[in-house]
């Protein structure tokens, strides 16, 4: 049985030309196996997490998923050939300079984002969203003020391996031990579910960002929310096809309660059914650390996605050490993403708040109903319809018998 | 508006669809002797002045139907009991609760009428004595709504659950305290009429809060802020309870006069607990049925709104009016229904419609008015099989009984609707209504089996309950 399954399996691969786990054409064979978090590989000077490393070896590729937190924090992928290395030089990556980051052979994709600024603001009309605040009312606070430090590392054999990044520092100065934003990035070799809420989709290709600021001191404003400068950036090159967003809505929210919208942005490769780029996220922001949906706020997007047309924005990221000047050519979007919602007493009303994304490469994983609720379903249709059609059964049975019974009185 | 719309619906039903409970009957017949005895004493009472009107004459109707206004006094304790539904997102937002506590509001007024429905009547009857007992009850009714007021104020949880604690303890007795008045004034009148329309008011004190607070909380808004806006708006609904209880002493005083003209004696209902023991099969079955449906829609008109704007991305006003279309049309369809099942019968077939339509998978206002029209059916046609099956004489323990299990049902199912939203979302909470119909269903289609074997009346018109009666008659004569 188990020699067939294989002979099925080495003809699959054969058959299917590029070995890719394709969503839609998933097998359970499909998996990339993920190393330990490799941190500051090669630099002997690194204080901070300039470079993580996590490799993930596929049947003919391998995603090279790369997290910085110097500067600007950066989080992306890159597909290449399976015997492709990452080569870090250290020196021009602490210089600035672009390209210092590159691999044995070109790769064959790259997607991720990074965020340049957290944007403090006065919410006066209490709407969370930041179109239409006054500069007065923004704060600009550039991310390379602040210093990050692993707080731990995860590595669950070769299916998941994780970092927590915590700051240390803002502005040289330490940070007392309740303030500090918290970053936890995972990547995953395999289909799954995130254990944590909201719950959302693991494919083999894909990573999941976690970000909770967790009493970030927010003084000088009356109503004070927070948002994120966003780069979003691709190899691809660009013409006039943007990165696009769609919010679906769908009957289950059995995985993430209350939440029933789906959120997704696909890179135009993936748009046309190609191996591009995605990041998934169901749009809820959780204000306890319990994560409960009565305690929730909502992360508004900004949706035009404007190509980046000015490099110093990204300069300080890991995306500009990859692709240097190159990203101006390349498909990339810019965006904000402000948290809040009317009446939900502001940032400091809870003081803290959650992000969750995932990331990945293809088409985003597609929401289906659980067995159990497939069950329930069928049960629901069909007891009614057994209940119909045994009572019909008996009761005319019944009849049949008492009219025969009448005659033969009769 | 869950567990109390049920079992006032309930108390309502009594008269509504049905000879009162055979207790009341027996007092009342007693009562009836006693007043025949001394009637012709009473008929000599010679009335004078502004009291020789007919407004004032307890013997004329006028005089009746004024206080058919007054016996209005449980609008307080419908309007009031959904408060916490009609403002679910402010009073979770305000007062910083999650869906499991806020649950809790209905769950504790629930809870105490688990046992209450036993011995509520049995207080009016034997020690307040109906005036002083609706007095009473009507009082709690108003002190645990300010209490909840208070709550929400002083931005204390507890204070408000304690408030539906007390709420819940005045509400359904005085519930039963308002239908032995209206037995009391109306039998071998107008009774059903009476009832058919207290069973309309609750629905209308229930939409009329449902409608009229996200308003008014709106409005205090503009002023307070917080939970202050929440309490201030919940003192505002107190007021209905402050008038309900003004109702109570205005009719204490005419039925004390009109006891004093006729010479009445005070009735109420008896509840007897050992005779639940002698109680068949199909019985269980109508309570299984009983509480499996409604607590497939009470918990879940409860947790509505909420999930109308979640899901469906109502604005607050429409998801309030959608949550609301099961007690308008119920306000509307139950006396009209009822009346039809009274003179066609075949109680079970209805039961069984009730239950099948509630399973349509219609859209969101298609399913609400579906789930109105279905449950008032279900419930016209299910509480009178209880006086089909159980011997006269034993119809309040029975209905006691019953009433009990749904709360006991309604107090858990509102618990546990409440934990499951929170952890597993809306569409398994549907999954989990689903299957309670399914209970609902499978214990309807048993009930009509185990009668039809039996050749029982549940399932008859009501000429051939006729036909079968008056043969049993001729065949005990000869």
């Amino acid at each position: 049985m188990s020699r067939d399954r294989d002979e099925q399996r080495r003809l699959w691969m054969r058959t299917s030309g590029a070995f890719k786990c394709i969503p839609e054409a998933r097998a359970p064979w499909c998996y990339y196996g993920v190393s330990p978090p490799a941190i500051n590989s090669g630099c002997t000077s690194c204080s901070e997490p300039w470079v993580v490393h996590i490799k993930a070896d596929g049947k003919n590729d391998t995603i090279h998923h790369i997290w910085g937190m110097h500067a600007a924090p950066s989080f992306l992928f890159a597909t290449t050939d399976l015997s492709s290395e990452l080569k870090i030089n250290w020196k021009k990556l602490q210089a600035g300079e672009e390209k210092s980051i590159q691999f044995d052979s070109p790769p064959n994709y790259i997607f991720g984002f990074t965020i340049p600024n957290l944007i403090l603001f006065n919410d006066l009309n209490d709407t969370g969203k930041l179109d239409g605040i006054p500069a007065k009312d923004r704060q600009v606070v550039s991310m390379s003020e602040f210093e990050w430090e692993v707080q731990e590392t995860f590595n669950d054999s070769t299916r998941e391996a994780a970092v927590i990044f915590k700051t240390s520092k803002f502005r040289g100065e330490l940070l007392p031990n309740d303030t500090h934003i918290n970053i936890q990035m995972a990547a995953y070799g395999v289909d799954g579910r995130s254990t944590v809420l909201p719950h959302l989709i693991r494919t083999p290709e894909s990573a999941q960002f976690d970000m909770k600021p967790d009493y970030y001191p927010m003084s000088g404003f009356a109503k004070p929310r927070w948002a994120l400068d966003v780069i979003l950036f691709s190899a691809e090159i660009a013409d006039e096809k943007k990165m696009q967003i769609s919010k679906q809505k769908s009957l289950d929210d059995e995985n993430t309660p209350g939440v029933f919208h789906l959120d997704e942005i696909t890179t135009p490769l993936t748009e046309s059914g190609g191996q591009g780029g995605y990041l998934q996220w169901r749009p809820v922001s959780y204000l306890t650390s319990d994560r409960d949906i009565n305690f929730s706020t909502f992360p508004n997007i900004n949706e035009s996605f404007p190509f980046l047309k000015n490099i110093t924005l990204a300069k300080s990221s890991l995306a500009y050490a990859l692709l240097g000047e190159d990203l101006l050519t390349r498909v990339t979007a810019t965006t904000t993403v402000a948290f809040g919602q009317p009446k939900d007493n502001f940032y400091t009303g809870s003081n803290y708040t959650t992000w969750t994304v995932a990331m990945g490469q293809g088409s985003p994983p597609i929401e289906t109903f659980s067995t159990m609720v497939i069950i329930v379903i069928s049960l629901g249709v069909g007891i009614p319809v057994l209940m119909f059609l045994i009572g019909g059964i008996v009761i005319a049975s019944r009849r049949c018998r008492q009219s025969s019974d009448q005659l033969l009185l009769n | 508006m869950v567990e109390i719309t049920s079992s006032h619906e309930e108390d309502s039903l009594h008269g509504e669809s049905l000879p009162p409970p055979p207790d009341m009957n027996e007092d009342n017949d007693v009562i009836e002797e006693h007043v025949g005895g001394i009637g012709g004493e009473c008929e000599d009472i010679q009335l004078t002045g502004c009291g020789a009107s007919a407004c004032c004459d307890p013997r004329k109707g006028v005089y009746r139907f004024s206080a058919l206004f007054f016996m209005c006094l449980g609008f307080g304790s419908y309007f009031c009991y959904d408060t916490p539904g009609s403002l679910q997102d402010q009073i979770k937002d305000d007062m910083g609760v999650n869906t499991v506590g806020f649950a809790s509001l209905y769950s504790l007024y629930s809870w105490p009428n688990v046992v209450l429905c036993f011995i509520g009547g049995f207080l009016i009857d034997r020690v307040f004595g109906i005036r002083w007992g609706t007095i009473i009850f009507s009082t709690l009714v108003t002190v645990g709504q300010f209490i909840y007021a208070t709550g929400a104020v002083t931005n204390q949880f507890w204070l408000m659950q304690t408030g539906r604690f007390v709420f819940g303890v005045g509400g359904e007795s005085l519930a039963v305290a308002q239908n032995t008045y209206t037995v009391s004034w109306f039998k071998g009148k107008e009774l059903n009429t009476v009832f058919g329309l207290q069973l309309s008011m609750a629905r209308v004190g229930s939409t009329v809060n449902f409608l009229s607070m996200g308003p008014i909380y709106a409005w205090v808004d503009t002023f307070a802020d917080g939970y202050k806006t929440l309490g201030i708006s919940l003192l505002i609904a107190g007021a209905t309870c402050i008038f309900s209880l003004i109702c109570a002493v205005i009719l204490g005083l005419l039925d004390k006069r009109r006891s004093k003209v006729l010479g009445i004696a005070e009735s109420g209902e008896k509840v007897q607990l050992r005779d639940i023991l002698t109680f068949p099969l199909s019985f269980w079955l109508l309570c299984v049925i009983c509480v499996s449906y409604y607590v497939a829609i009470f918990p879940f008109i409860g947790l509505a709104k909420v999930f109308f704007m979640r899901k469906f991305d109502f604005d607050e006003a429409s998801a309030n009016g959608v949550s609301s279309i099961v007690y308008v049309i119920s306000a509307f369809a139950s006396p009209i229904l009822g009346y039809i099942v009274d003179r066609l019968g075949r109680n079970i077939l209805w039961v069984f419609i009730a239950v099948l339509v509630s399973f349509a998978p219609l859209p969101s206002h298609g399913a609400m008015s579906v789930l109105g029209l279905a449950y008032s059916l279900l419930a016209s046609a299910l509480w009178p099989m209880v006086s089909l099956i159980i011997p006269e004489h034993q119809l309040g323990s029975a209905y006691g009984m019953m009433q009990s299990i749904q709360n006991l049902g309604l107090a858990l199912i509102s618990m546990l609707a409440g934990l499951i939203v929170d952890l597993k979302g809306y569409l398994v909470l549907e999954m989990f209504y689903m299957i309670w119909l399914c209970v609902a269903l499978i214990s309807t289609v048993v009930m009509w089996l185990t009668d039809s074997a039996s050749r029982g009346v549940l399932n008859l018109t009501v000429a051939e309950r006729r036909n079968r009666e008056s043969d049993r008659e001729r065949l005990l004569s000869s």
